[in-house]
């Protein structure tokens, strides 16, 4: 099917995920690939500072495993968004912009993950024998060195920068209330407003903005000499 | 001590607010302390976030793609992949029917064996309508919907 799906305009996304939602219901599964290539990064992004959660905090030897525990669950949680979003696409309702709602999903999913990984199903143990388990399916955690030379992955200097960078927003993320933590990372990375995360929440517009300012006010104390 | 105006230099931020309110609010936000630091505090997480975003692993959303659509079958796969919170559900239905049921004419009391016993015997069904669907074949579709369009004739 010939689908225009140029328009990179806001307005016009949405205009553009709503096209590829409609062709997706009406059978057409590689619009379903467009709409997960569309948001995939953000998402991704998303959900792998939800899967963070503070990893290592307080096992500063441990930060770079902890982080790829963080980065396998954020994987898993991807996925499980799509199958859910692919599953209940009939729930969408189009007056609502899609990133609103997938990011919705997400939300809803990585809270059911970390729910179920709070007792101690995840741990760095498990880690440090090398493997984690993805569907059931125990999965390196690090990648051959061969996978990475001649990639597109940055040099050691940017990797370094970009993991102190990861270490400290991570670190002060951690120290927001779940609710701060949640409102701020919606807003950054969902592109939702805040009558929509509001929505999206159940809560008060301001209810929303108090979260954010103080999320706002404690990372500019925690990350006050940062780096 | 936070400024009362924080919430519209947050939108102005963002840029949620009108054009004419934004104006007002840029200024304020300049002359007030309390608002520059909320907007460095924003800042500076904004940068930290861009500069250890990464993006999405190679062939994720591919694999992504391959697993919502074998996974997005509605209702019926729902429930018989997750038959433990079907049986749940239904186990609930049943125990609010049979309550209001009960207590219409005079209370009866449920034993927890009696729930139990009827939990169990749901999840047992459940489990056999699972694996008389993996099991069925073709033919038995066939044979179940000749019958439903000889009993519509027949209305």
């Amino acid at each position: 099917m010939e689908r225009n799906t140029d328009d990179m305009s806001p307005q016009g996304e949405d205009n553009n995920d709503a096209e590829l939602v409609r062709a997706f219901r009406g059978g057409d599964e590689a619009a379903l690939g467009e709409l997960i290539e569309r948001h995939r990064d953000r998402l991704y992004a998303y959900l792998r500072r939800l899967a963070g959660d503070g990893s290592g905090r307080h096992c500063p030897q441990s930060v770079s495993r902890a982080l790829r525990v963080a980065d396998a669950g954020a994987e898993d949680m991807f996925q499980d968004t799509w199958i859910k979003v692919a599953r209940n696409i009939g729930a969408y309702r189009e007056e609502n912009k899609f990133s609103a709602w997938l990011f919705s999903v997400a939300r809803n999913t990585a809270m059911d993950a970390l729910r179920r990984r709070r007792p101690g199903n995840v741990s760095l143990d498990a880690a440090s024998a090398g493997d984690t388990m993805r569907h059931g399916v125990p999965v390196p955690l690090g990648r051959p060195l061969a996978e990475t030379i001649g990639s597109a992955e940055p040099g050691p200097e940017a990797a370094y920068e970009a993991s102190e960078s990861r270490r400290a927003i991570d670190g002060a993320l951690a120290e927001l209330s779940p609710e701060q933590r949640e409102v701020f990372l919606l807003r950054h990375y969902s592109g939702m407003s805040f009558r929509e995360i509001a929505d999206a929440l159940g809560v008060p517009i301001g209810t929303a903005l108090a979260r954010a300012s103080r999320a706002a006010a404690k990372l500019r104390d925690k990350l006050a000499g940062e780096i | 001590m936070s400024c009362e105006n924080e919430g519209k230099t947050l939108l102005l931020h963002y840029g949620e607010l009108p054009p004419a309110e934004a104006a007002a609010a840029r200024v304020h936000a300049e002359a007030c302390p309390d608002c520059r630091r909320l907007l460095a505090g924003l800042a500076r997480a904004e940068a930290l976030l861009a500069a250890s975003d990464a993006p999405a692993p190679a062939g994720l959303a591919a694999a992504a793609l391959e697993r919502a659509l074998a996974g997005g079958q509605g209702l019926l796969s729902w429930l018989f992949i997750d038959w433990r919170r079907a049986a749940a559900a239904a186990a609930g239905v049943m125990l609010m029917f049979a309550v209001f049921r009960g207590a219409a004419p005079q209370p009866r009391a449920v034993s927890l064996e009696t729930i139990e016993a009827g939990l169990e015997d749901l999840e047992y069904s459940i489990y056999q309508a699972r694996v008389d669907f993996s099991t069925r074949e073709i033919q038995d579709f066939d044979y179940e919907y000749a019958d439903m369009e000889s009993g519509k004739d027949s209305v």
